[in-house]
Protein backbone atom coordinates (compact mmCIF):
# COMPACT_ATOMS: atom_id res chain seq x y z
CA UNK A 1 0.00 0.00 0.00
CA UNK A 2 2.79 2.25 1.12
CA UNK A 3 5.06 1.86 -2.58
CA UNK A 4 1.30 2.74 -4.16
CA UNK A 5 0.63 5.70 -1.90
CA UNK A 6 3.90 6.76 -3.02
CA UNK A 7 3.40 6.64 -6.48
CA UNK A 8 0.64 8.68 -6.43
CA UNK A 9 2.26 11.45 -4.17
CA UNK A 10 5.40 11.10 -6.67
CA UNK A 11 2.97 11.53 -9.88
CA UNK A 12 1.04 14.50 -8.49
CA UNK A 13 4.51 16.34 -7.44
CA UNK A 14 5.88 15.46 -10.74
CA UNK A 15 2.51 17.08 -12.39
CA UNK A 16 3.28 20.16 -10.38
CA UNK A 17 6.53 20.26 -11.95
CA UNK A 18 6.12 19.13 -15.34
CA UNK A 19 2.27 21.36 -15.46
CA UNK A 20 4.00 23.91 -17.72
CA UNK A 21 4.81 20.84 -20.67
CA UNK A 22 2.30 19.10 -22.85
CA UNK A 23 2.89 15.82 -20.16
CA UNK A 24 0.45 15.83 -18.24
CA UNK A 25 -2.07 16.57 -20.79
CA UNK A 26 -0.89 13.31 -22.95
CA UNK A 27 -0.82 11.10 -20.35
CA UNK A 28 -4.22 12.46 -19.87
CA UNK A 29 -5.87 10.44 -23.21
CA UNK A 30 -3.40 7.76 -22.18
CA UNK A 31 -4.98 6.67 -18.80
CA UNK A 32 -8.40 5.01 -20.68
CA UNK A 33 -6.31 2.69 -22.80
CA UNK A 34 -4.58 1.36 -19.69
CA UNK A 35 -7.61 1.35 -18.06
CA UNK A 36 -8.75 -1.16 -20.79
CA UNK A 37 -6.41 -3.33 -20.79
CA UNK A 38 -6.81 -3.60 -17.01
CA UNK A 39 -9.94 -4.42 -17.29
CA UNK A 40 -9.53 -6.83 -19.69
CA UNK A 41 -7.26 -8.76 -17.51
CA UNK A 42 -9.31 -8.35 -14.86
CA UNK A 43 -12.37 -10.61 -16.89
CA UNK A 44 -9.90 -12.79 -17.79
CA UNK A 45 -8.95 -13.33 -14.60
CA UNK A 46 -12.77 -13.84 -13.91
CA UNK A 47 -13.89 -15.80 -16.80
CA UNK A 48 -10.73 -18.19 -16.27
CA UNK A 49 -12.52 -19.20 -12.59
CA UNK A 50 -15.82 -20.79 -13.14
CA UNK A 51 -16.77 -20.42 -9.45
CA UNK A 52 -16.72 -16.76 -9.98
CA UNK A 53 -18.60 -16.79 -12.96
CA UNK A 54 -21.30 -18.82 -11.29
CA UNK A 55 -21.69 -16.14 -8.90
CA UNK A 56 -21.73 -12.84 -11.31
CA UNK A 57 -25.69 -12.91 -10.98
CA UNK A 58 -25.37 -12.53 -6.97
CA UNK A 59 -22.26 -9.93 -7.65
CA UNK A 60 -24.48 -7.86 -10.10
CA UNK A 61 -27.51 -7.99 -7.16
CA UNK A 62 -25.13 -6.91 -4.63
CA UNK A 63 -23.45 -4.31 -6.74
CA UNK A 64 -26.89 -2.46 -7.38
CA UNK A 65 -27.60 -2.90 -3.64
CA UNK A 66 -24.16 -0.85 -2.38
CA UNK A 67 -25.05 2.01 -5.54
CA UNK A 68 -28.51 2.40 -3.97
CA UNK A 69 -27.25 2.90 -0.26
CA UNK A 70 -24.49 4.88 -1.66
CA UNK A 71 -26.70 7.06 -3.13
CA UNK A 72 -29.19 7.27 -0.94
CA UNK A 73 -26.62 7.69 2.24
CA UNK A 74 -24.91 10.73 -0.33
CA UNK A 75 -28.51 12.32 -0.24
CA UNK A 76 -29.41 11.96 3.47
CA UNK A 77 -25.57 13.45 4.03
CA UNK A 78 -26.74 16.11 1.60
CA UNK A 79 -29.67 17.16 3.66
CA UNK A 80 -27.99 17.32 6.86
CA UNK A 81 -25.20 19.33 5.88
CA UNK A 82 -27.63 21.92 3.92
CA UNK A 83 -27.77 24.39 6.53
CA UNK A 84 -24.07 25.24 5.99
CA UNK A 85 -23.70 24.37 2.39
CA UNK A 86 -26.51 26.49 1.54
CA UNK A 87 -25.21 30.03 1.48
CA UNK A 88 -22.34 28.97 -0.82
CA UNK A 89 -24.11 27.28 -3.40
CA UNK A 90 -26.20 28.89 -6.19
CA UNK A 91 -28.94 30.37 -4.89
CA UNK A 92 -27.76 31.35 -2.12
CA UNK A 93 -29.65 29.97 1.43
CA UNK A 94 -32.69 32.07 1.03
CA UNK A 95 -34.06 29.41 -1.23
CA UNK A 96 -37.14 31.21 -2.48
CA UNK A 97 -37.11 31.50 -5.84
CA UNK A 98 -38.30 28.23 -7.25
CA UNK A 99 -36.90 28.05 -10.87
CA UNK A 100 -35.37 25.36 -12.64
CA UNK A 101 -31.65 24.76 -10.77
CA UNK A 102 -32.53 26.57 -6.90
CA UNK A 103 -32.38 24.40 -3.89
CA UNK A 104 -35.47 23.30 -2.45
CA UNK A 105 -34.12 20.49 -0.04
CA UNK A 106 -35.02 23.28 2.72
CA UNK A 107 -39.43 23.45 2.93
CA UNK A 108 -40.19 26.75 2.32
CA UNK A 109 -42.05 28.32 5.54
CA UNK A 110 -46.21 28.07 5.68
CA UNK A 111 -47.61 30.24 4.30
CA UNK A 112 -44.72 30.81 1.42
CA UNK A 113 -46.37 30.53 -2.25
CA UNK A 114 -43.82 28.90 -4.67
CA UNK B 1 -20.00 7.24 -21.55
CA UNK B 2 -18.29 5.79 -25.00
CA UNK B 3 -15.59 5.38 -22.43
CA UNK B 4 -17.48 3.90 -19.99
CA UNK B 5 -19.00 1.14 -22.94
CA UNK B 6 -15.96 0.27 -24.13
CA UNK B 7 -14.33 -0.29 -20.22
CA UNK B 8 -17.36 -2.61 -19.94
CA UNK B 9 -16.81 -3.88 -23.46
CA UNK B 10 -12.99 -4.82 -22.41
CA UNK B 11 -14.24 -6.47 -19.30
CA UNK B 12 -17.13 -8.53 -20.87
CA UNK B 13 -14.23 -9.76 -23.89
CA UNK B 14 -11.24 -10.74 -21.23
CA UNK B 15 -14.80 -13.07 -19.92
CA UNK B 16 -15.66 -14.88 -22.51
CA UNK B 17 -12.19 -15.05 -23.41
CA UNK B 18 -11.30 -16.56 -20.63
CA UNK B 19 -14.52 -18.82 -20.54
CA UNK B 20 -14.14 -20.22 -23.66
CA UNK B 21 -10.31 -21.17 -22.57
CA UNK B 22 -8.41 -19.25 -25.14
CA UNK B 23 -6.55 -16.84 -22.54
CA UNK B 24 -3.31 -16.91 -23.83
CA UNK B 25 -0.51 -18.91 -22.42
CA UNK B 26 1.53 -16.01 -21.06
CA UNK B 27 -0.90 -14.09 -19.49
CA UNK B 28 -2.48 -17.21 -18.04
CA UNK B 29 1.03 -18.46 -16.20
CA UNK B 30 1.88 -14.22 -15.61
CA UNK B 31 0.17 -11.82 -13.89
CA UNK B 32 0.70 -8.29 -15.42
CA UNK B 33 -1.73 -6.48 -13.56
CA UNK B 34 0.45 -5.03 -10.53
CA UNK B 35 2.78 -3.37 -13.09
CA UNK B 36 0.14 -1.93 -15.18
CA UNK B 37 -1.67 -0.41 -12.32
CA UNK B 38 1.40 0.94 -10.82
CA UNK B 39 1.83 2.88 -14.06
CA UNK B 40 -2.01 4.18 -14.23
CA UNK B 41 -1.28 5.08 -10.56
CA UNK B 42 1.28 6.74 -11.64
CA UNK B 43 -0.17 8.70 -15.17
CA UNK B 44 -3.13 9.85 -12.70
CA UNK B 45 -0.63 11.58 -10.02
CA UNK B 46 0.73 13.39 -12.75
CA UNK B 47 -2.23 14.32 -14.72
CA UNK B 48 -4.05 15.26 -11.42
CA UNK B 49 -1.13 17.72 -10.23
CA UNK B 50 -0.54 19.03 -13.92
CA UNK B 51 -3.65 20.16 -14.29
CA UNK B 52 -4.35 23.79 -14.76
CA UNK B 53 -8.22 23.72 -13.77
CA UNK B 54 -7.20 22.09 -10.42
CA UNK B 55 -5.21 24.96 -9.16
CA UNK B 56 -7.77 27.54 -10.56
CA UNK B 57 -10.24 25.62 -8.81
CA UNK B 58 -8.53 25.10 -5.50
CA UNK B 59 -7.63 29.01 -5.68
CA UNK B 60 -11.76 29.79 -5.79
CA UNK B 61 -12.77 26.72 -3.32
CA UNK B 62 -14.79 28.26 0.23
CA UNK B 63 -14.27 26.34 2.40
CA UNK B 64 -17.91 25.39 3.35
CA UNK B 65 -18.51 24.45 -0.22
CA UNK B 66 -16.22 21.70 0.86
CA UNK B 67 -19.00 19.99 2.86
CA UNK B 68 -20.45 18.86 -0.53
CA UNK B 69 -17.78 15.84 -1.41
CA UNK B 70 -18.09 15.52 2.41
CA UNK B 71 -21.95 14.66 2.08
CA UNK B 72 -20.64 12.22 -0.75
CA UNK B 73 -18.33 10.84 1.29
CA UNK B 74 -19.77 10.74 4.78
CA UNK B 75 -23.20 9.53 3.22
CA UNK B 76 -21.80 6.47 1.20
CA UNK B 77 -19.80 5.55 3.86
CA UNK B 78 -22.70 5.39 6.54
CA UNK B 79 -25.00 3.44 3.64
CA UNK B 80 -22.63 1.04 2.84
CA UNK B 81 -21.58 0.25 6.72
CA UNK B 82 -25.17 -0.28 6.98
CA UNK B 83 -25.20 -2.78 4.31
CA UNK B 84 -22.26 -4.96 5.62
CA UNK B 85 -24.26 -5.65 8.61
CA UNK B 86 -26.29 -7.59 6.46
CA UNK B 87 -23.53 -9.43 4.23
CA UNK B 88 -20.87 -11.96 4.64
CA UNK B 89 -18.14 -8.83 3.93
CA UNK B 90 -15.98 -6.98 6.42
CA UNK B 91 -16.86 -3.36 7.00
CA UNK B 92 -13.84 -2.42 5.52
CA UNK B 93 -14.31 -4.19 2.05
CA UNK B 94 -17.33 -2.71 1.71
CA UNK B 95 -16.33 0.82 2.25
CA UNK B 96 -13.63 -0.23 -0.16
CA UNK B 97 -15.99 -1.02 -2.61
CA UNK B 98 -18.04 2.75 -1.39
CA UNK B 99 -14.96 4.37 -1.61
CA UNK B 100 -14.66 3.99 -5.52
CA UNK B 101 -17.41 7.16 -6.11
CA UNK B 102 -18.62 5.99 -9.60
CA UNK B 103 -14.78 6.21 -10.30
CA UNK B 104 -14.85 2.45 -11.48
CA UNK B 105 -11.98 1.99 -13.00
CA UNK B 106 -9.24 3.08 -10.22
CA UNK B 107 -11.15 1.13 -7.48
CA UNK B 108 -11.95 -1.90 -8.92
CA UNK B 109 -8.24 -2.32 -10.22
CA UNK B 110 -6.92 -1.60 -6.47
CA UNK B 111 -9.46 -3.76 -4.82
CA UNK B 112 -9.02 -6.72 -7.27
CA UNK B 113 -5.37 -6.63 -6.40
CA UNK B 114 -5.42 -6.60 -2.79
CA UNK B 115 -8.97 -8.14 -2.21
CA UNK B 116 -9.51 -10.83 -5.06
CA UNK B 117 -11.50 -10.77 -8.32
CA UNK B 118 -14.67 -10.98 -6.61
CA UNK B 119 -14.89 -8.13 -4.66
CA UNK B 120 -13.12 -6.21 -7.34
CA UNK B 121 -15.68 -7.20 -9.82
CA UNK B 122 -18.47 -6.03 -7.24
CA UNK B 123 -15.94 -2.87 -6.99
CA UNK B 124 -16.53 -2.31 -10.79
CA UNK B 125 -20.11 -3.00 -11.15
CA UNK B 126 -21.24 -1.16 -8.23
CA UNK B 127 -19.61 2.04 -8.78
CA UNK B 128 -20.08 1.51 -12.48
CA UNK B 129 -24.03 1.52 -11.70
CA UNK B 130 -23.58 4.35 -9.69
CA UNK B 131 -22.75 6.55 -12.49
CA UNK B 132 -25.68 4.86 -15.15
CA UNK B 133 -27.75 5.48 -12.32
CA UNK B 134 -27.15 9.10 -11.34
CA UNK B 135 -26.83 9.90 -15.34
CA UNK B 136 -30.50 8.53 -15.40
CA UNK B 137 -31.78 10.65 -12.19
CA UNK B 138 -29.83 14.01 -12.31
CA UNK B 139 -32.97 15.73 -13.74
CA UNK B 140 -35.44 14.33 -11.38
CA UNK B 141 -33.41 14.94 -8.56
CA UNK B 142 -32.35 18.73 -9.80
CA UNK B 143 -36.08 19.34 -10.51
CA UNK B 144 -37.70 17.80 -7.12
CA UNK B 145 -34.53 18.55 -4.56
CA UNK B 146 -31.37 20.52 -5.99
CA UNK B 147 -28.88 19.83 -8.32
CA UNK B 148 -26.48 19.79 -5.74
CA UNK B 149 -28.25 15.98 -5.14
CA UNK B 150 -27.25 15.29 -8.09
CA UNK B 151 -23.65 16.10 -7.80
CA UNK B 152 -23.35 14.21 -4.88
CA UNK B 153 -25.15 11.55 -6.60
CA UNK B 154 -22.09 11.35 -9.40
CA UNK B 155 -19.38 10.90 -7.30
CA UNK B 156 -16.12 11.73 -8.89
CA UNK B 157 -18.11 11.80 -12.46
CA UNK B 158 -20.05 15.04 -11.64
CA UNK B 159 -16.42 16.27 -12.93
CA UNK B 160 -16.35 14.53 -16.74
CA UNK B 161 -19.29 12.05 -18.05
CA UNK B 162 -22.30 13.54 -15.67
CA UNK B 163 -21.22 17.40 -15.74
CA UNK B 164 -23.33 17.74 -19.00
CA UNK B 165 -26.05 16.59 -17.50
CA UNK B 166 -25.91 18.66 -14.03
CA UNK B 167 -25.79 21.52 -15.65
CA UNK B 168 -28.10 20.67 -18.59
CA UNK B 169 -30.70 19.87 -15.46
CA UNK B 170 -29.80 23.07 -13.74
CA UNK B 171 -27.62 26.15 -15.02
CA UNK B 172 -23.85 27.23 -15.63
CA UNK B 173 -23.86 28.24 -11.77
CA UNK B 174 -23.31 24.80 -10.69
CA UNK B 175 -20.26 24.33 -12.82
CA UNK B 176 -18.13 25.42 -10.13
CA UNK B 177 -19.92 23.40 -7.29
CA UNK B 178 -19.58 20.37 -9.23
CA UNK B 179 -15.92 21.01 -10.59
CA UNK B 180 -15.41 21.17 -7.10
CA UNK B 181 -16.77 18.10 -5.94
CA UNK B 182 -15.82 15.95 -8.39
CA UNK B 183 -12.05 16.99 -8.35
CA UNK B 184 -11.91 16.66 -4.61
CA UNK B 185 -13.13 13.52 -5.17
CA UNK B 186 -10.81 12.22 -7.94
CA UNK B 187 -7.93 13.40 -5.67
CA UNK B 188 -9.53 11.21 -2.52
CA UNK B 189 -10.22 7.85 -4.25
CA UNK B 190 -7.21 6.36 -4.32
CA UNK B 191 -6.14 7.38 -0.97
CA UNK B 192 -9.68 5.88 0.43
CA UNK B 193 -9.37 2.93 -1.97
CA UNK B 194 -5.76 2.32 -0.30
CA UNK B 195 -7.05 2.65 3.26
CA UNK B 196 -10.08 0.32 3.03
CA UNK B 197 -8.15 -2.07 1.62
CA UNK B 198 -5.47 -2.64 3.89
CA UNK B 199 -7.72 -2.34 7.22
Amino acid sequence: MLFTLFLVLLGIALGVCLRRTSLPRILEHWIMPVVWALLFLLGLKIGGDPALMAELPRIGLLALLFTLVGIAGSLLALRLFWHWLAPVLPGGSAATNTSGGQARLKPAPKGQKG
Amino acid sequence: MKGSLLAVACFILGLIIANAGLSPQFLRENDFSPQVLWLMIFMVGITVGGSPSARELIRQIRPQILLLPMATIVGTYAGVALLSAFLVYRLAECCAIGAGFAYYSLSSIIISQYSGPELGTLALLSNLLRELISLLIIPILARILTPAAGIVSAGVTSLDSCLPCIIASSDEKWLLPALVHGMVMEISVPFWVLLFCTL
